[in-house]
């Protein structure tokens, strides 16, 4: 095995891991608030790239502005979900009940991209382009990586180290987790659980968008994304669903797994990547990490 | 026999009156009304109504939400059409011993698959399931298992002892025969021991050992129930189409079965077949009026999630409680005043 294809199995893995990561860390978040998982989460990821698509390349904003509408609207959707799915379903008796409205609502943001933006994926230029529109590579040594997976790699760990910091150092952090831990107490001793939610909600719906807006350039931007979100979940469910961490690295080691697989069988990775999850439940029936002892939502 | 008539005078209510009216309606009027392509889309749905069913097995008798019964699905109409059109190698030429081939190959996997994942519970569980869909759904597509790309084609018609089933007008007759076999085979198994036993394990798996009950292997047999009512869907659907795709058997397809058993009602047999029923046509009926329409299709999923989570069954079963207590509380001031 030579340099070059270590660095390319290191460099594509750690990117698609991040994204899985980026993914897996706004399921988990609704997860402990709701729990059950969000199978609308793939198409937050289509609706993203779709919304980036539209700012960047048809109203023509430059790429800082464009980048914080995208945001906004992100956290914005991520209240709009919150609102509809979660605030009526959250005394239900029936967890299932909020599985299926999430797969509605996955529906209706699968066909409202595709009447918005048509079936027909879209090109997305890369955030570090060649003037002629084809993404921008760097070479190590002899051969070329395009540098959208370096900036997937170093976006991604920066939001997961931020948000990580958010709930684990800031006041609003520690809120949300009392909230997650458990509701009841929480509102007892005066913590707006509401509210706490809600910033879970978009904070959790943007991550899934934003992945959708970093990996817009490397696929096309289509519904074909939402494909994405079971390796999400396989991570989730590895990571032993009650643990943030847990689920990042999960997700990057499904990411770097993939990478390896795709060398020798493109064609058969996703009976290896989910056969590597059922493996792993098989052997340890709780993931591979524990949950840790507040985190039960 | 006294309590036979007292039993059967008991259920003739209005509401059971209108119900079978409209069923026997159905069964008259809509192979009159409607041919072609929409009758084929009814036989279709009525085929997702014994998956939906299956489904309901997991669902409401074990308590947890599976998805593999599209992998057996994919598993059993892959045989049915390879076995009749000779894609492995052999042909069986009698149609009807190919189905049955292939429900009991499908069971004997499924028993394998259940005693590995019998481990997991929970979420952990429903996850698996999902991952081993997601595995065959990528064999079925990726291999030569369903044909390769162009899938398998030249399926023969279903011949059921002489009476071939050449067009879809005889498939729905056929298929709400199968039906109602398959509700009353489930209405069955839901008083006999094994459902019992399911439902014992539901309500305290600790108690239920104590009891006698045989918890581990009651969850993996309700499993091998599923795959066998999974596979007899898939292989009819191979029947009704002629032919087979590789792409079919996959997580949206699945996660299409969960709606349909979740607005039906998963605790009403006759609520999932109403909602596989709903789910099938009105997509169908919509795409060709208007392209938003389908965003509606979502929303009047998720209203119908807040409304009533116990389905559209659950709906009318509410409202019924609801006149009876009434009716009660009315007596009750009579009898006070």
């Amino acid at each position: 095995m030579n340099l070059n294809l270590i660095l390319t199995v290191i460099i594509n893995g750690l990117a698609m891991g991040m994204v899985y990561a980026l993914i897996s860390m706004g399921l988990i978040m609704m997860f402990r608030s709701a729990g059950v998982m969000n199978f609308a989460q793939g198409n937050m990821l289509a609706l993203g790239a779709f919304f980036s698509y539209w700012t960047l390349n048809g109203l023509n904003l430059p790429m800082p502005i464009a980048i914080v509408t995208c945001l906004i609207f992100y956290a914005l959707f991520g209240l709009i979900f919150m609102v509809c799915i979660y605030l009526p379903l959250r005394n239900t008796s029936i967890p299932v009940s909020i599985v299926v409205a999430t797969m509605g609502a996955s529906v209706v943001v699968r066909e409202a991209c595709q009447l918005i933006w048509g079936a027909i994926p879209l090109r997305m230029q890369a955030i570090i382009s060649n003037p002629d529109m084809t993404p921008a590579t760097f070479n190590i040594g002899s051969s070329s990586f395009a540098w959208q997976y370096l900036i997937i790699a170093v976006v991604g760990l920066a939001l997961i180290l931020l948000v990580n910091a958010l709930l684990e150092k800031t006041y609003v952090g520690k809120l949300m987790e009392a909230t997650a831990q458990d509701k009841k107490t929480a509102a007892m001793i005066g913590t707006p659980t509401m509210v706490c939610i809600a910033i879970t909600y978009m904070i959790a719906i943007s991550m899934g968008c934003i992945s959708g807006l970093l990996v817009g350039p490397i696929f096309y931007v289509s519904n074909g994304l939402s494909s994405l979100q079971l390796r999400a979940f396989a991570s989730v469910v590895m990571g032993g669903t009650g643990n943030i961490k847990g689920a990042v690295y999960s997700a990057l080691l499904i990411g770097l797994f993939e990478a390896v697989i795709t060398i020798g069988f493109s064609r058969y990775k996703d009976i290896f990547v989910f056969s590597l999850l059922i493996i792993v439940l098989v052997i340890r029936p709780t993931g591979l990490f524990k949950a840790r002892v507040g985190d039960k939502a | 026999m006294k309590k036979l008539g007292e039993n059967f005078r008991s259920k003739l209510t209005a509401g059971n009156l209108i119900l079978t009216a409209i069923v026997l309606a159905f069964v008259i009027l809509v192979p009159q009304l409607t041919s072609g392509y929409m009758l084929k889309v009814i036989n279709v749905s009525m085929d997702n109504a014994i998956l939906a069913l299956s489904l309901m097995i997991m669902l409401s008798m074990v308590g947890t939400l599976s998805f593999s019964f599209m992998a057996f699905m994919g598993v059993g109409a892959g045989l049915v059409a390879g076995l009749t059109t000779g894609q492995f190698g052999i042909t069986i030429e009698n149609t009807l011993l190919t189905l049955l081939i292939s429900m009991v190959l499908t069971g004997l996997i499924a028993f394998v698959v259940g005693m590995i994942l019998n481990r997991l519970s929970g979420t952990f569980f429903t996850f698996a399931t999902l991952g081993f869909v997601s595995v065959m759904s990528c064999v079925f597509s990726q291999t030569n298992f369903m044909g390769g790309s162009y899938g398998i084609t030249g399926v023969p018609k279903l011949n059921l002892f002489g009476l071939v089933l050449n067009n879809q007008k005889k498939w729905f007759y056929f298929m709400i025969v199968i039906i109602c076999l398959c509700s009353l085979f489930i209405s069955r198994l839901r008083t006999s021991k094994l459902g019992r036993s399911l439902n014992a394990i539901k309500s305290s798996p600790t108690l239920a050992v104590t009891l006698g009950v045989n918890v581990v292997m009651a969850k993996v047999y309700a499993f091998t129930i599923q795959a066998v009512m999974a596979a007899l869907a898939g292989g009819l659907y191979v029947y009704i189409n002629g032919f087979i795709g590789n792409s079919i058997f996959s997580v949206n397809a699945a996660t299409n079965v969960v709606i349909m058993v979740m607005t039906g009602g998963f605790n009403s047999i006759f609520g999932v077949i109403v909602g596989s029923f709903l789910i099938t046509v009105l997509p169908e009926l919509l795409r060709s009026m208007q392209s938003y329409l389908n965003v509606i299709f979502g929303v009047i999923v998720i209203v119908t999630m807040i409304i009533c989570p116990t389905g559209i069954a659950g709906f009318v079963q509410n409202m019924r409680l609801n006149a009876n207590l009434k009716k009660e509380a009315r007596k009750g001031m009579e009898a006070a005043k």
